[in-house]
């Protein structure tokens, strides 16, 4: 069965392509989420259930613009979104980022000075105004795509497009503002 | 305004961080997910028959009063005559379409100037929107809102009516103006613009000022809130900061206006013997004409509304202050160590390390330096090596050099 048969049997309240449907989209719903925190949340289990359920009850909106799992992606994340988001928790994400960097990584992490400066850039990560802090770390670390961060964050495409340029700005000025690290970064900096 | 050269290099920076894949998911009830993916298709199923039905209800109904509109229109007079005698009485509008009576209660020398007309402000004189209020520098005056909202507008004050209708808006030009505001029903608003705040009364007390720019305090700002009762959510600048009862805006200012204990002395909660009872008693001053930049929102918690998040402040978000840090210098010392290492001195390696886990212990560095030192004693030391590892574990209990510092620790014994 291919997506587009799957998608219509879904759209016609079909129970019995239910886990043909779980077994096509979970590994995507995983992958998105092990995206997004950089490790197995303690949530995990339930944002899976929970990004499963909205799959289901969205799949009537979902055109065929982009891929199945692109679409999947986008809907978890904004699932992922939201639930931090209830919970007034949205610097959690950023916090994972410096999880991830404490632990012995391969490739650049593995340079503790390195790891010194992106400790300090998730640190103005984490003081930053949330909605600007989301737009920058989906669209320019995990290279979500404007139309996605619209779709994530519940808002237009131009409404994100003006939260990413205000969270650059100011992510800007805040290594401005510090000149060590500053200098650090352009030396260490691509 | 340069280009944010600087987030292009971190999010470069964070990418080459890889994401950690090793992480093994649990293995999770497959039966269970199948079995909530058929409930969710179960409940759309029945949300869509009820969204049918309701369409389905809703043409009926218009199909219907066409049919009835179409037979009304064919037999007009007789309908007219019937509907006539038995119409019941015209219900009075309600109040939501209402607009709000503002009438002055006291007028003084005072002249209210609406578009193409003025007159002097005489007792029982109903203002509008648009309406503008010019108060004799000798005289105050003080209007009454059908809500049963009073204002007392100070002497050489000048003030617009904005809106009269369940948002009642106010702009105060110049001069002061205190407010007893009514309790205010779920889809009313109560607001008095000045030159460069916003204040909102939400069932508190809380007094605002305008006052001459001290670049000692708060940045410049000419705003100063006092808060008497709840807790206020003070906007301005792109930041946020919560005002308690009792505390003032911005922290560590001097005393605000002249006029502030005179206000203050004012405000006063009617007691509910009073017929009206005032939810919010604000007092605000101003002078002075230009464009809004501050925010402020009065409510009995502080959580700012979604909307008016600090986005809407943008333009004047300001980046925080210039600081320095001691990452060059941590960044150094580490390095030195490092560098110690490599060269074979090991003693100096320790020392370094030493160095730096005793004068920056709170370095993102410093678990670093605590399992660098522990590797470099293994081989100098092995009892202090054996002590460095206690020492990690104790700081560092699920710290990456935790098996190597166990190993150390276990070789000992």
């Amino acid at each position: 069965m291919d997506d587009s048969q799957l998608l219509a049997a879904m759209r016609t309240g079909d129970k019995s392509v239910a886990s043909v449907f779980h077994d096509r989209v979970r590994p995507q719903v995983d992958r998105t989420l092990l995206r997004l925190f950089r490790r197995y949340d303690v949530d995990h289990e339930d944002l899976r259930q929970l990004a499963l359920i909205e799959l289901v009850m969205t799949i009537g909106k979902f055109r065929g613009e982009c891929s199945l799992d692109s679409w999947v992606g986008a809907i978890t994340a904004r699932i992922v979104f939201k639930h931090l988001r209830r919970r007034q928790a949205e610097r959690r994400l950023f916090g994972a980022l410096e999880r991830e960097d404490a632990a012995p990584a391969s490739g650049a992490g593995s340079d503790p000075l390195v790891r010194n400066l992106m400790q300090h850039a998730t640190r103005h990560l984490h003081s930053m105004e949330p909605n600007r802090a989301w737009a920058f770390f989906l669209h320019d670390v995990l290279g979500y795509e404007l139309r996605e961060l619209a779709q994530i964050m519940g808002i237009s495409v131009s409404a994100a497009q003006s939260r990413l340029v205000r969270g650059r700005r100011e992510l800007h000025g805040r290594f401005a503002g510090d000149p060590e690290l500053a200098d650090l970064l352009e030396r260490m900096g691509p | 305004m340069n280009s944010p050269r600087y987030a292009r290099l971190i999010a470069e920076v964070f990418k080459r961080g890889e994401p950690r894949s090793r992480d093994t998911l649990p293995r999770s009830n497959r039966d269970e997910e199948i079995a909530l993916i058929e409930d969710a298709m179960e409940t759309l199923r029945r949300r869509t028959g009820r969204l049918r039905m309701a369409a389905a209800c809703s043409v009926a109904a218009a199909v219907a009063l066409a049919t009835f509109g179409a037979w009304r229109s064919a037999h007009r007079a007789p309908i007219t005559v019937v509907a006539l005698e038995k119409a019941p009485a015209p219900k009075a509008i309600p109040a939501a379409a209402e607009p709000v009576a503002i009438a002055i209660a006291s007028g003084g020398g005072a002249i209210v100037a609406a578009p193409g007309s003025s007159a002097p402000a005489v007792a029982g004189l109903t203002l509008r929107a648009g309406s503008r209020l010019i108060v004799d520098p000798s005289a105050g005056a003080t209007l009454s809102l059908s809500t049963g909202t009073h204002l007392e507008v100070e002497p050489g004050s000048q003030l617009a009516v904005v809106e009269d209708s369940r948002a009642q808006i106010f702009a105060l030009n110049a001069g002061s103006l205190r407010a007893d505001v009514a309790k205010l029903a779920k889809d009313e608003r109560f607001i008095v613009r000045t030159s460069d705040a916003e204040v909102e009364v939400r069932g508190t007390s809380f007094l605002v000022d305008v006052v001459p720019s001290d670049p000692e305090c708060g940045s410049g700002t000419t705003t100063r809130v006092t808060v008497f009762e709840g807790v206020v959510a003070v906007r301005a600048s792109g930041r946020e900061e919560s005002v308690a009862r009792g505390e003032r805006w911005p922290r560590g200012c001097r005393s605000s206006s002249p006029a502030a204990p005179a206000a203050h002395a004012a405000l006063r909660r009617p007691s509910k013997d009073e017929p009206r009872a005032s939810a919010g008693t604000m007092h605000t001053a101003s002078s002075g004409a230009a464009a809004p930049h501050a925010t402020i929102a009065a409510a009995a918690t502080p959580a700012a509304p979604e909307n008016q998040s600090a986005e809407t402040l943008a333009p004047h978000a300001s980046l925080p202050a210039r600081a320095s840090s001691t990452l060059a210098e941590e960044n150094n010392l580490f390095a030195d160590g490092m560098m110690a290492r490599r060269s074979g001195n090991v003693p100096l390696a320790i020392e370094r390390m030493e160095r730096f886990l005793a004068r920056y212990p709170a370095s993102h560095l410093a678990e670093n330096a605590a399992a660098e030192r522990m590797r470099l004693l293994r081989a100098l030391d092995p009892n202090r090596a054996a002590a460095a590892a206690r020492h990690y574990l104790q700081r560092y209990p699920g710290g990456f050099a935790r098996a190597e510092a166990e190993a150390m620790v276990a070789g000992r014994r």
